[in-house]
């Protein structure tokens, strides 16, 4: 101990002075570059924990700006510091979690100090924080934080910092409690969200964009518990260890958003759907990255946004810029449009922090617009969910997916869902294919819509068949837009294709026939029809006006729906 | 004890603190999302749990027609939620009561939580704004803010009262309805709206965001007392209850309108970003409402009931629009928004302004009304056809008519009496038909 002390006291001097305050580099700071073997100019900086542990040296850091890859893939690893004169030695990448958000390299034991692992300190409530080169410390403003998309976090939660400073390298770094000492004990890593907060809106998780005048912005911590049970999976059985959710080297360059996980992949589609019916068939020409198809092999798609560490950005999710030259790409693009902001239902006064109905932070875009598309991934399957790790409901999802698709084909999930106060369903869309991770957590229902492939191998019945068929029509030729952009026309609406899509799902049997009776207005009972006019209105037509004979074909199709519904659960049919 | 108290807020699913609310359309996949204030209160001898939040952030029915709402209150901690039923809101204020339902989603009253200890704030000292950010379901405290000021001309509400203006704290979307505390635990005010510090053009006020326009963020609460107060004065008679300033669900959907007594109130303003917005651009329309009931007297302030009276006697006029106010310094206000507008009556009964800029409009139904705006536009631009080289005498009130709905002070107001020096002037029989034909399609719109 005494020595160590007195290697610091000597760095110290030898630094010319620096001052032991949070803007002294510490020790375990080690920068990391990342990049094509062949090209060390195109390498991507960020920070990462150094420590040493049985006699090797590490650096735990940010997985996202950090390719996912070794020589034998020309991607290779250099790491630095102040204490190394900033001369840099190679590393190599042990471990990449796109599920925990985490990456471990080893590198060239240095010459210099550096720590030992130890574990973290905790982290107290309102903690000033201390951030290497930050010249003000970091407030925790939130210690049990859900505002982030590390899809397998223990315990589900990041820190909130506010107060830092803080640039896109900085990405990685190790956090340690503010106060006197040397070297204070490390708290946690900093992960690369920026959340964006503008009054009269929902904060976001968003690209950094030094022309945008944000009035806040928060810094997100992966909290030291988190790292530190990251590393003991991995010390506990280096040979064997396996991400928790895995993502190529191929789709983080192409930005493309899909991942493996318990030998299925997952891929986003974002942006406005397509109708069911084709967002249902083969996505090669979706609007977003084209997926694999069934078996995951098919051509690698190009995501229009940067997501999750794209070039310079700290954007998980993505936005809708094109990917940037200077970094990785990214796993989690997205091309999700980036809509005005809604105005607030609530607020229309101008005034208040609340209300409206605006997005929740994160996600490709502001609009919850993203579907998951699932297949089985022959490559994916020794990838088990560990159950200390995930949530029942994703590892129950994970079976029952592995089942529906084992001979083939691919599901689609627009959505989970719950019932609300009056017993509607309540959907619960996606930002991203992070977010759809993170809300497995909560106890909702998941809605798995099959393509035709996924479906004829479960061998339906034709009542059944009928049901998912109509449904699907009916939910197609229905209207894009609410009856005079109006919020109660607009949730109708919302409610009606929402319906219709669970009664097309694996999950028909929640439905009850008197959920399809909320939308069914009888031509004869006049002051119904005001209820149903969202359904039925003249193509173009900006007033009142409603086309009838649309209206009729509508409430007929949705009979028909409620009346198949109910022939299927009164005989049980399958 | 800070610490301890947000601590045990945090861990426990119910105690005097913050939650989450959520109000929306039964079915709505985006609900409005705040926060509030949870208390309990012993109501005919039977405890029952309240929360007291932000009027912005809930829809005020439970039922309209066929169209519901839902209320949904999150706990801290546990990710308990249980179903909330809409009690009463207050324009006036900014507040809203919600009142928990034991026995909803599996929730039921834990035990007694009163209302918490409150105080005004003080300049100066440390404030700890809390709430649920839009989309999170952690609780944020932020506990470095300070007490700035507790500034009347921040008071966005009408009944007029000092408010509590926090800095160096984070205040996010989806916090409105929060509490904020002090260092020793006491209740301080309930977080209210924004505002936003533009570049020191225009000065600072609360307004609508516009995309890329903000500079900087302070925080306007609710003063404790004036809370505790309005949930007090509830209850002391909850079914005769009244508000000042009451918005229905629907009038929330619709814009800003809302009734005082029998008086239907509605803001229309025109900008399209916060400078435009800062230079006051809205006009009050005041009309009868006829389906409401009469409003107890105590509960309309006297300007409000002077205008209905006034409406009463007059049913051929459909509703007035006031444009402005000069303030007895004789500086002109126009109101930049609904919350201004509500300020400057305030002032207004207090002997501080006078309103100005009146403009009566007639009774007609909606097609009419539309076919005579319609009627005026053309007759305009056949009256500048007929004057032809002497159309720029026309062109001033040209530019009035076509803009005096929206932005304008009174003295761009257009009279039909405006034209009579025109007709007067001339030249020829055709020109004078066509300046008399503007003069009455005026008339048709406008006394």
């Amino acid at each position: 101990m005494k020595a160590r002390s007195l290697f610091l006291i000597l760095l110290v001097i030898l630094s010319g002075g620096a001052s032991s305050n949070a803007s002294a580099v510490q020790p375990d700071d080690v920068e990391v570059w990342s990049g094509p073997c062949e090209s060390r100019k195109d390498a991507i900086l960020s920070h990462g924990m150094g420590f040493k542990y049985q006699d090797h040296f590490y650096v735990v850091t940010s997985h996202h700006r950090v390719y996912n890859g070794n020589e034998s893939q020309g991607v290779c690893h250099w790491i630095t510091s102040e204490q190394m004169d900033y001369k840099s030695a190679p590393a190599h990448l042990l471990a990449w979690d796109w599920g925990a958000g985490l990456a471990l390299l080893e590198g060239p034991a240095p010459n210099h100090w550096v720590p030992e692992r130890t574990p973290p300190a905790k982290i107290p409530t309102n903690l000033s924080l201390g951030v290497p080169y930050a010249s003000s410390p970091a407030l925790a403003v939130n210690e049990v934080s859900d505002r982030h998309y590390i899809p397998v976090l223990p315990g589900h939660y990041v820190v909130e910092l506010s107060e830092a400073e803080n640039y896109p390298a900085d990405v990685g770094m190790p956090i340690h409690q503010g106060g006197p000492g040397l070297f204070p004990p490390w708290v946690g890593i900093l992960s690369h969200q920026y959340i964006a907060m503008t009054p009269g809106r929902g904060s976001q998780v968003e690209t950094w964009d030094f022309a945008a005048k944000h009035i806040e912005s928060h810094l997100l911590m992966i909290p030291g518990a988190a790292v530190d049970g990251f590393l003991d999976r991995y010390f506990q059985d280096p040979k064997n260890w396996k991400p928790t959710i895995q993502a190529t080297l191929e789709d983080q360059v192409q930005g493309r958003s899909r991942v493996s996980v318990s030998g299925l992949s997952f891929e986003e589609e974002c942006g406005p759907s397509r109708g069911w019916l084709e967002d249902l068939k083969s996505s090669d020409s979706a609007g977003c990255s084209p997926a694999g198809g069934a078996t995951g092999t098919g051509p690698m798609g190009g995501g229009e946004g940067h997501g999750m560490g794209g070039g310079e950005g700290h954007g998980m999710g993505g936005g809708q810029e094109p990917v940037r030259t200077s970094g990785p790409g990214g796993i989690g693009a997205g091309c999700g449009k980036r809509e005005a902001p809604s105005t607030g239902i609530g607020g229309p006064q101008g005034r208040g922090l609340g209300g409206g109905a605006g997005s929740p932070m994160g996600g490709s875009s502001e609009e919850a617009s993203c579907r998951i598309r699932v297949y089985r991934n022959a490559f994916g399957t020794a990838l088990v969910p560990n159950p200390t790790l995930w949530p029942e409901r994703a590892i129950k999802l994970f079976d029952e997916l592995k089942v529906k698709l084992k001979s083939g084909g691919t599901a689609l999930l627009p959505f989970a869902y719950d019932r609300d106060g009056h017993r509607a369903i309540l959907p619960h869309r996606y930002y991203s294919l992070q977010h759809f991770f993170r809300q497995l957590e909560f106890d909702r229902k998941d809605v798995i819509m099959l393509d035709d492939t996924a479906w004829a191998a479960q061998s339906p019945s034709p009542l059944l068949t009928e049901l998912r068929t109509s449904s699907l029509q009916l939910a197609d030729t229905l209207p894009k837009t609410p009856f005079m952009d109006v919020r109660t026309s607009a949730v109708l609406l919302s409610r009606v294709q929402t319906t219709l899509a669970v009664t097309a799902s694996e999950s028909w049997k929640i439905v009850f026939p008197s959920d399809l009776d909320d939308f069914i207005a009888s031509p004869d009972e006049r002051s119904d029809w005001v209820y149903a006019l969202p359904l039925g209105r003249y193509p173009g037509c900006g007033g009142p006006c409603i086309d009838v004979e649309l209206l009729k074909k509508y409430m007929a199709g949705l009979t028909h729906v409620r009346d198949t519904l109910d022939s299927l659960q009164k005989t049980g049919a399958k | 004890m800070k610490a301890l108290v947000l601590l045990l807020f945090g861990l426990s699913t119910a105690h005097a603190g913050p939650v989450k609310t959520y109000s929306g359309l039964v079915g709505d996949p985006e609900p409005m999302q705040g926060s509030g204030l949870y208390f309990t209160r012993k109501v005919e001898g039977k405890l029952r749990a309240f929360v007291v939040t932000s009027d912005h952030v809930v829809y005020h029915g439970n039922q309209i027609g066929k169209t519901e709402y839902d209320h949904i209150i999150q706990f801290p901690g546990l990710r308990t939620r249980a179903w909330a039923k809409f009690l009463v809101a207050e324009e006036g204020n900014g507040l809203a009561l919600l009142e928990v339902l034991s026995g909803s989603g599996g929730w039921r009253i834990p035990g007694e939580d009163p209302f918490p200890e409150t105080r005004a704030a003080r300049v100066d000292e440390q404030i700890t704004p809390s709430g649920f950010p839009f989309g999170s379901q952690s609780l944020l405290n932020s506990n470095y803010g300070i007490v700035d000021s507790t500034p009347g001309h921040f008071a966005a509400f009408p009944l007029d009262f000092p408010m509590v203006e926090i800095v160096h704290a984070i205040g996010e979307y989806g916090m409105s309805g929060g509490p904020a505390w002090a260092q020793e635990g006491e209740f301080l005010g309930i977080l209210a709206h924004q505002v936003i510090h533009t570049d020191g053009k225009g000065g600072s006020r609360a307004v609508e965001w516009r995309a890329g326009e903000k500079i900087e963020n302070h925080l306007i609460a609710v003063s404790g007392p004036v809370v505790k107060a309005w949930v007090d004065e509830y209850f002391a008679d909850p079914k005769s209850y009244r508000p000042y300033y009451e918005s229905s669900a629907l009038n929330q959907s619709q814009g800003s309108y809302f009734y005082t007594g029998n008086l239907s109130v509605g803001v229309i303003c025109n900008y399209d970003n916060v400078t435009e917005a800062l230079k006051g651009k809205c006009q009050i329309e005041l009309g009868l409402h006829q389906a409401e009931g009469t409003a107890p007297p105590k509960y309309q302030l006297p300007y409000f009931a002077k205008i209905e009276a006034w409406l009463r006697t007059r049913p051929d006029v459909s509703d007035l629009h006031i444009m402005g106010f000069r303030s007895n310094v004789g500086s002109l206000q126009v109101p930049a928004n609904f919350s201004e507008f509500l300020r400057l009556v305030g002032r207004t009964e207090a002997g501080l302004a006078e309103p100005l800029g009146t403009m009566t409009y007639k009774r007609q139904d909606y097609e009419s009304r539309q076919r005579d705006e319609k009627d005026l536009e053309t007759a305009l631009k056949s009256a500048e056809w007929a004057l032809g080289g002497d159309a720029r005498q026309l062109r001033e009130i040209h530019d009035r008519i076509m803009s005096d709905r929206y932005d304008r002070p009174i003295d761009w107001l257009v009279k039909p009496s405006d034209i009579t020096p025109l007709i007067s002037a001339a030249k020829t029989d055709d020109t004078r038909q066509k300046l008399q034909a503007l003069q009455d399609a005026l008339a048709k719109l406008y006394y």
